[in-house]
This record gives structure tokens, sequence and C-alpha cells, in this order.
């Protein structure tokens, strides 16, 4: 029997309802939805879209109104599922008087894990996520937005689970942190994880996702790959290194004598992501920051080395 | 299909079941922590401050003797007032807390059951009051040391000035055991084996003819003869028959006539004694005398009467079968297989006694039977709870202890006195003060008395010089020396009180019941808090904390209308949750909650069957004392139909802080209550939790 997919939704539907039983708000109408084991999927839509809703519904945390939903196999939220999957909430819901040490031992230990096991994946886990010795000690309270977020994602890795759920993964985190997470999670995806991100940031969806859904008013209205949906079928784009003028120039008499309209020719732009993580990396490696040669988008979708530690910066 | 009628977060399956302990103490320690955390220690040293200065400025009746149990009491009271403040407040935040920090999204998302949260919240809770706790208590025990120091000096300079110890009184051996070895004490109480013998003390120049047993007149004393093996029941069907009593009547000393006055001895002719008058009755075994013979309904059987002893001292009473219509002057016999013959001295200043054999037997045809056992003095049935009556002359009764024996170590190391304790009931007049005697008797015969006074529902505390006894069998005999008045006597009315151990462990037991306490009120705290927010939380577990402590008030004066007012409250609210819970609940849930509800319902209905008429014409509930000793009925009253945690259970008894040691089982027994207690609301509190939207 074919293993079933780590994430399915069948019409579901969730109701908010006002004291009185009256239906409020209609935060999710009738979503079908299938997510394929080791792809990236992303949520995008805007504010009070549904994306949140989604993820709750299938983490067990609210009820559906309508609808079923499975997760790896499993109603959402039964413990059998939990022991399995991963959760990154939108901003990191963590007990504040614990340390970062702390936090992630005590996740360790609600999924059983052996002392030894713990001290060990902390450790690895706290590496991973690039807070140092000192910020370990601290309590949460001290912690700024990304350090916060960074102990949020070492906690939803304790268990190395199958299945993450991220909600909104960079918010609060600074280009470089952005970059890490991103990087991070196409790791892990790497490693043969499912990934169902929601983001409003439409960047970082684009560069991670294999397939999108886009949500609006708790209706779904788009789903496919990214590279399909983004796709101009009817432009033409030649990107190039080491072109004379001369050879420009025939390029583009080549091509109006093949009938096409030229739309542009000129250098493309890197992203601003591209030059200020340029910037900062050879400041940090004493050199001087100049662009290379090759433009274009920053990110890649093949799986990158795990990223170095970056030590407990915000 | 999805199903979403039990919060699948919280399902019980898909886990190892051994793991629920390690998950519970997960989420115990970070409740711990909180606690640690958020410095709740800060209320530790206020707690001591309060407690010395409200012990400093309390006012003593006599420090030497009040001082420790003043300060323990104070102590204790201290710890109870934080136990509140942590179980009720603090218990009471912590699950609203991490549901609108919403970290309970990353708490529920992983693999733990509700109740794992609800008992990890609970024992953390625990953990954190017990800290607190040892805390203030380690304070408080080095108070009471000093205070013990200082009322060890004051003992030794009051002994001083009472003078050397051959003039001591009883009381002041008490004075030198503070003196010796402070205040600092522990005992425990030792029972007399069985209950209290009465006897006649009749004087040493009183000389009886031996072999007679007596009785004393007005005092409630009976002698008794067992008729069941005897022809009786047969002989009467076929007629009337006699039972002929020989007794000895005899006047008492101080009754005799005196010496005739020179004077006034041909005014006036000498007055006749009044004719010696018993009650007899011929009664079921374990029946007693009833109401007065007057009283009785006409046409009812007569099983009592008034009968005059003639001067031969030879009484006869006349038996008739119990269907017999009652005729004056005969007895009829009772339906029972198994009865007595029984008789009661009724005027004063005698003594009626009789002999092996007193007894005889006539039938209707002139057979006869004799009795030929001695009779009973005060047969079994009435040696629970005696009457002993007071007289200031002998002959008079004694109420006899005898107390197995007392090995030497349970009387303690360094003391010169060892203590007797007494709880009397009396009737004493509030303008009279009564006086008695306890005389101790040493195997040996030899005798020594004190004389006391004791005071209406209050326990009299004696001490023996231990020159006198140190240890083995002792006997302890009671007289009321005043008259008119009356004790009323228990098998444990008269108690050895022997020495218990060291103090501080007395003093740990009470901290802990304190703590069970805590931690039962922390268990009623996350138990509301699973449904509401904390502000809703902490009115709620007040409320159920005030009408808790109000318990025993509640039970005994409130009219039954109200407490059906209080029931009705209660299945209305049940209702109102099930309503709510009707889209979320199961089929087979929703018929328990309802078989829930039509038990809720029988209670109240077998709640308002013990209704009563109260004196004022109010209908009231039946107080428990009033309930026949049928111990379900009772139960149900108690504990059903109120059904409010009776909180104030866990807490010391007063005695504690007397210096009463509290027996091991019994900090057991309120272990297990308050572990039961925890249990079901951590229960109740896991099922509350399961069916709640944590992001809701």
């Amino acid at each position: 029997m074919a293993d079933p997919q780590p994430v399915e939704t069948l019409g579901l539907t969730k109701v908010y309802r006002d004291f009185w039983g009256r239906a409020k708000v209609h935060a999710l109408v009738g979503l079908d939805l299938a997510i394929d084991r080791g792809e990236i999927f992303g949520l995008l839509g805007p504010n009070g879209s549904g994306k949140s809703t989604t993820i709750k519904l299938l983490l067990g945390l609210i009820f559906p109104t309508a609808g079923k939903a499975s997760v790896l196999g499993h109603a959402p939220g039964t413990p059998a599922v939990n022991q399995r999957i991963g959760y990154l909430p939108e901003e990191s819901y963590l007990h504040r008087f614990l340390t970062g040490e702390e936090t992630v031992d005590f996740y360790g230990r609600l999924f059983g894990l052996p002392r030894k096991e713990r001290r060990r994946r902390t450790a690895e886990l706290l590496d991973l996520v690039g807070l140092d010795r000192r910020a370990r000690v601290r309590q949460l309270r001290e912690y700024s937005k990304g350090m916060s977020r960074r102990i949020g994602l070492a906690q939803a890795l304790v268990n190395d689970p199958e299945l993450l759920l991220l909600d909104e993964p960079t918010s609060g985190l600074d280009p470089i942190g952005t970059r890490e997470m991103k990087d991070l999670i196409l790791h892990l995806k790497a490693q043969g994880k499912t990934i169902l991100l929601s983001s409003h940031l439409l960047a970082d969806v684009q560069d991670v996702c294999d397939r999108i859904g886009i949500l609006d008013r708790g209706r779904l209205k788009e789903l496919g790959r990214v590279r399909d949906l983004l796709l101009v079928r009817d432009v033409f784009q030649l990107q190039a290194a080491g072109v004379t003028p001369q050879a420009r120039e025939a390029i583009l008499a080549a091509a109006r004598g093949a009938g096409a309209t030229i739309l542009s020719a000129e250098h493309p732009t890197t992203t601003l992501e591209e030059l200020f993580l340029r910037v900062v990396r050879a400041d940090a490696a004493g050199g001087t920051p100049h662009a290379p040669g090759r433009a274009g988008p920053s990110g890649t979708k093949d799986a990158p080395e795990p990223p170095a530690p970056a030590g407990g910066n915000a | 299909m999805h199903k979403h009628a039990d919060n699948p977060v919280y399902s019980t399956s898909g886990l190892p079941a051994g793991s629920f302990l390690r998950r519970t103490a997960a989420l115990a320690l970070v409740a711990w922590r909180h606690g640690m955390r958020m410095r709740l220690w800060v209320l530790v040293p206020p707690a001591i401050i309060v407690l010395i200065l409200a012990d400093l400025y309390s006012p003593r009746f006599d420090p030497v003797f009040e001082g420790i149990p003043a300060a323990v009491s104070t102590s204790l009271l201290v710890m109870t007032i934080l136990a509140i403040v942590v179980g009720i407040f603090f218990a009471t935040y912590a699950i609203p807390a991490e549901m609108e920090s919403k970290v309970a999204y990353s708490v529920v998302t992983k693999p733990v059951r509700a109740s794992e949260v609800v008992a990890g919240k609970v024992i953390g809770m625990s953990l954190v009051l017990a800290v607190m706790l040892a805390a203030v208590g380690v304070g408080a025990y080095g108070y009471i040391l000093v205070r013990a120091s200082a009322i060890q000096k004051l003992a030794a300079e009051r002994l001083a000035e009472a003078g050397p110890r051959a003039t001591y009184s009883a009381d002041l051996n008490a004075l030198e055991a503070v003196a010796d070895s402070g205040p600092l004490k522990t005992y425990r109480y030792y029972n007399a084996a069985g209950g209290p013998a009465i006897s006649i003390e009749m004087g040493p120049e009183w000389r009886g003819p031996a072999g007679v047993r007596w009785i004393l007149a007005e005092t409630g004393m009976r002698l008794a003869w067992r008729l069941t093996d005897t022809p009786l029941r047969q002989w009467v069907e076929s007629g009337p028959c006699r039972l002929c009593v020989s007794f000895l009547v005899s006047q008492m000393p101080e009754a005799q006539p005196a010496a005739p006055a020179p004077a006034d001895a041909k005014a006036k002719e000498p007055e006749k004694p009044a004719a010696p008058q018993v009650l007899a009755g011929v009664l079921a075994a374990g029946e007693d005398f009833g109401a007065d013979t007057a009283s009785q309904k006409p046409g009812s059987p007569i099983q009592q009467d008034t009968c005059d002893i003639p001067p031969s001292g030879e009484l006869v009473i006349t038996v008739i079968s119990p269907q017999a219509p009652p005729v004056k002057g005969a007895l009829n016999l009772p339906a029972s297989d198994d009865f007595v013959l029984k008789v009661m001295a009724l005027k004063s200043a005698k003594l009626v006694g009789a002999r092996a054999g007193s007894l005889k037997i006539l039938g209707p045809q002139g057979q006869e039977h004799l009795v030929a056992a001695l009779p009973e003095v005060n047969p079994a049935e009435q040696r629970r709870r005696v009457l002993l009556a007071g007289r200031s002359r002998l002959p008079r009764e004694a109420a006899i202890f005898r107390f197995a024996d007392v090995k030497p170590e349970w009387l303690g190391g360094k003391d010169t006195a060892f203590e007797a304790g007494f709880s009397l009931d009396s009737w004493t007049p509030p303008n009279i003060q009564a006086e008695a005697k306890l005389t101790f008797v040493r195997p040996d015969g030899r005798e020594k008395s004190l004389l006391f006074h004791p005071e209406s529902h209050h326990s009299t505390v004696l001490y023996l010089d231990r020159e006198f006894w140190r240890g083995g069998p002792l006997e302890a005999r009671l007289e009321s020396l005043t008259d008119d008045d009356n004790f009323g006597l228990l098998p444990e009315s008269v108690q050895l009180r022997l020495d218990a151990g060291p103090y501080v462990w007395n003093f740990a037991k009470g901290m802990m019941c304190v703590w069970f306490y805590g931690t039962v009120l922390a268990a009623i705290g996350v138990f509301v808090s699973t449904r509401v927010s904390w502000f809703v939380g902490i009115l709620t577990a007040s409320t159920l904390f005030l009408l808790s402590s109000l318990r025993p008030f509640l039970l005994h004066s409130t009219p039954a209308a109200m407490i059906g007012a209080y029931m009705l409250a209660i299945v209305a609210v049940q209702i109102a949750v099930l309503l709510f819970l009707r889209k979320r609940w199961a089929l087979w849930r929703r018929l328990g909650a309802v078989a829930g509800l039509l038990v809720l319902s029988g209670i109240f209905v077998f709640a308002a069957m013990s209704v009563e008429k109260g004196p004022f014409g109010e209908w009231r509930i039946r107080p428990p004392a009033m309930v026949p000793e049928w111990v379900p009925w009772k139960f149900f009253v108690e504990r059903v139909a109120l059904p409010l945690p009776d909180v104030a259970a866990f807490l010391p008894s007063d005695s504690l802080s007397m210096g009463q040691a509290m027996p091991p089982a019994d900090l057991g027994a309120t272990f297990l209550l308050a572990a039961l207690g925890v249990t079901l609301l951590v229960a109740a509190g896991a099922l509350m939790l399961r069916n709640r939207e944590v992001a809701a």
C-alpha cells in the first residue's frame, strides 16, 4: 500500500462563532489540498486569508466545522502524528522563564528522548540555529525576536520530524537570518522532509517552495508549481556573459529578423538581499564588497550545504 | 472521517503508557521553574516576620504553658494562608497564562495527554508550595526554639520561687518538667483496656456482708439476672408466674439514726424511714428501662414498674405472657427470647444488694426454679457510656480504668513526672464548683490520690510523680465528690498521656498536612482554570474555597430549602455545560452525562428525605449528629448531599499545636484522602481540557 500523503484536506471548513453560537467569521471554506512527500509547499495570502487557521486545523489546535483533514495518514493532532511533526508558530510561543537549553531539553522530554540523547540533540540544534553558549543560558525573556525565532525552530526540530509546519518562518528575522532560514529549509528538504509553510513574504516563498497555494478570504484561489505559475510563456529571456557590443547588436538584429519584438535588452540587476549579504559577509571576512560578475536570482532550489553557525547575533 | 468529538490533541491513543510519568514530570518541572522564577519565594521572609510579630503581640494567659502552642498555632496559620495564596491565585493562573500567551500551542502540539498537562501543573504547584512551606517552616521552627529556650528559663525561675520539691503540689510537677527538659514535648494518649468498671466505694468503716453485689440508689446502677435459659417463658404461657427476689437493704453510714438528742427526744417521734423503692423490669436483652410507666399508652404491655421493697426484703414480681392484657402490678414478658430482670434502686440513701441464689421463679402450678448465678452489676450494654453520680459522702460510685502494661520508655526519658490526661463530660451546674478525686493504684496496692476541679467539657490534665510509678500496670479510680453532679464517662475519658518522641517531627507532620491542603487547593485552582479565563477562574476557585470552608456551617445551620436550591443550581450548571458541549460530545458521553444528572437528582431526593422540622417550625436538613448511626446515610448527607470538598479536613487539628502527636496512620490517611481528591480533580480537569479548542 502506498504511503499516505503527508497532508490531505477535503472540504475543510472553519467558521468561528460568537458566544451565542452564531457564525461570526468564515475563516476557511472548503479547502481541498494534498501535499506530496518531500516537497515544500507554501501557503500564500494576505492577512486574514486563512493561512494560520489551516495550520491550526492541521495541528488539532482548533476543530473543523466541516470537512476532514489527515496528517501523515492520521487525524490531526493525535499523539501518533505529533510524535512525527514539528511546528514553528508565527511567533515563538515558548516559556519565557526558561533558558534556551532548558527549552529544547523540555521539549525533548515531551518526546521521551533519553537524557544523553537530549543533551546531544540540544547542543546540535542550538549550533544549527546559531545560538552561542552565552545565549543558551539566558532566559528567553531576554532574547531578541530573531533569537526567539531561532530557539522556536530548534524546539520544532527536536524530534527530527518528518513533516514541518512553519507559520511565517522568516517573520522577525534580519536578512542574514532570513537567508539562513531559507537555506535551512532547503537543507531539510534535501533530507527528505516535507514542509508546509505559510507566509505573506512572496520573495521568500518563491525562493524555497516547490508548490504554492494562494488563499484569499478563506478560499483557495490558485494552486500549482511555482515555476509553472510564474512562467511567462510568450516572452523569451537570454542571459549570457562576455557579450561584446557587436555581438549584442547581431543578436538583436537576428531576433528582429526572425519577427520577434524586443521588449528589453539591458544588464540585469541583482536583488537587494544579495547585495546586503555580500556587503555584510565581505565585511565580516575583512574583504571588499565587490559585486561578482554573475547576476541573477539569489536563491537556488538545489540543496545547499548546511548553514554554518552564525553566532548569537539577532 | 476526522473525529473532533474529542480534542485529538489530547487523545490517549498512540503513546507508550510508561512515558506518562516522564512527560508529567517534565511538565511539573516547568511549572516548578515558573513558580521559582516568578520569585514567589519573596513571600517567605514577610511570612516569617508576620508570624513572629503576630506571636509576640498576642496576649498570653500563661506564657509557660501557652507560649509554644500559640507559636506553633500561629506558624501553621501563616503557612495555611501561604498555601491558600499559592493554591488559589498561582495555580489558577497556570493554564490560562499559557493559553493567553499561546505557549500552549507549542506544548499541546507535542505528544502529551490532557491528564499529563493538568497533573504536571498540580504537581509543579505542589512542589513550589513544598519549597515555600519548608522555608517558612525552618524559620518558624527556629523562632519556636528561641521561644522554648526563654520559656524553659521562665519555668526554672518560677520553680525556684515555689520552694523545695517536697512541698510541690501536683500541678508544679508540670512546671518542673518544663524547667528540666523544655516545653517542646509531644504526647500521645494511652487508653484503658475496656470500658470503665463501676464499683462502690464504701469506706473503711463500713462492714457489709460478704458475697453480695450492691447497687447504690439514684446512681443509675443496675442489678440484672439473665432469664433466657429458665423455664419462665414456658410457664408463663399457662398462667401468671412470680419472680421472688431476696434483697439486702442497707442504710448508708451517714443515714444511720444518730444518737437521740436528750432535750427533744420526747417531744418528737422518731421519723420513720421511707420504704426502699426500686424500678424493676423484665426487658429484652440489650434494652434498658424506658420512659415513665405512667406515660405509657393505655393497653400497651407493661414491662417495668416501681415497687417498694418490704421490710423482709422479699420482693415478689408478677409476670404474665406478652399477649396478655396489661394488668396493674404485673409485668408482661417481652416477646424476645433473650430477656433479663433488671432492678434499679430509686430512693436515696439506700444500698440494695443481692447474693447468688437470691432469685426464685414460681410457676402457675407451683413449680419452682432457682436462679443460682450472682446478679450482674451494670450489664455489658451499659458500659460504653456510664453515668457516674456525684456524692460528697461515702458510699459513692467510682469508675475504674485499668491500664495494661505501660512500658517505662513510653513515659519519656528525663522527666520527673508523667501526665494523666482527662476528658470529662460533666453536667455541673454553673453555680457550683465540682470536685473530683482520681486515685492511682499500683499493682502492690499502694495508692495516691489527687483532688481536682473538673471543668465542664474541658479536659483536665493532672501530673503524677514518677517516683510513685515508673511503668507497668496501673489502675485509676475516678470519683465525683459533688452532690447532684454527674460525669458521663466513655472508655477513653481517662487516658494516660505518654511521651511521643521529638517535637520537630510533630511540627513537620503539621506542615505536611498544610502542604496536602495547599495541594488540594492547587488542584481545585488548576481544575477550574481548564475551562475559563484567569479572572473567572480566581472568582470560581475563591468561591469554591469559601463555600468549602463554610461547609460545616452550611451543613449544620442551613435550611434544607437553601441546600436544595444550591443543589439545583449545581444541576442547572451541569445542564448548561452539557448544552454548551452538545456538539462536541459523542453519544455515549451524552448518555453518561444524563445518567450522572439522574444520579445527582436522586441524591437530591435522597437528601430531601432527611429534612426535619426545626424547633422554630422551619424545615432544615437533619444535622449529622441527629442522623442515626447508619454509616451510608451519614456519608450521603455529609459528603454527597452537600458536594463540597471538605478542604479544612486536611489541616492539622488544634491538638497538634498543644503537643499531641499526630499518629502516622492519621498522616497517611490525610495523604491518601488528599491524593484521592487531587486524582479526581486532575481527571475532571483533563476531561474539561480535552474538549477545549486551544487556539479558539
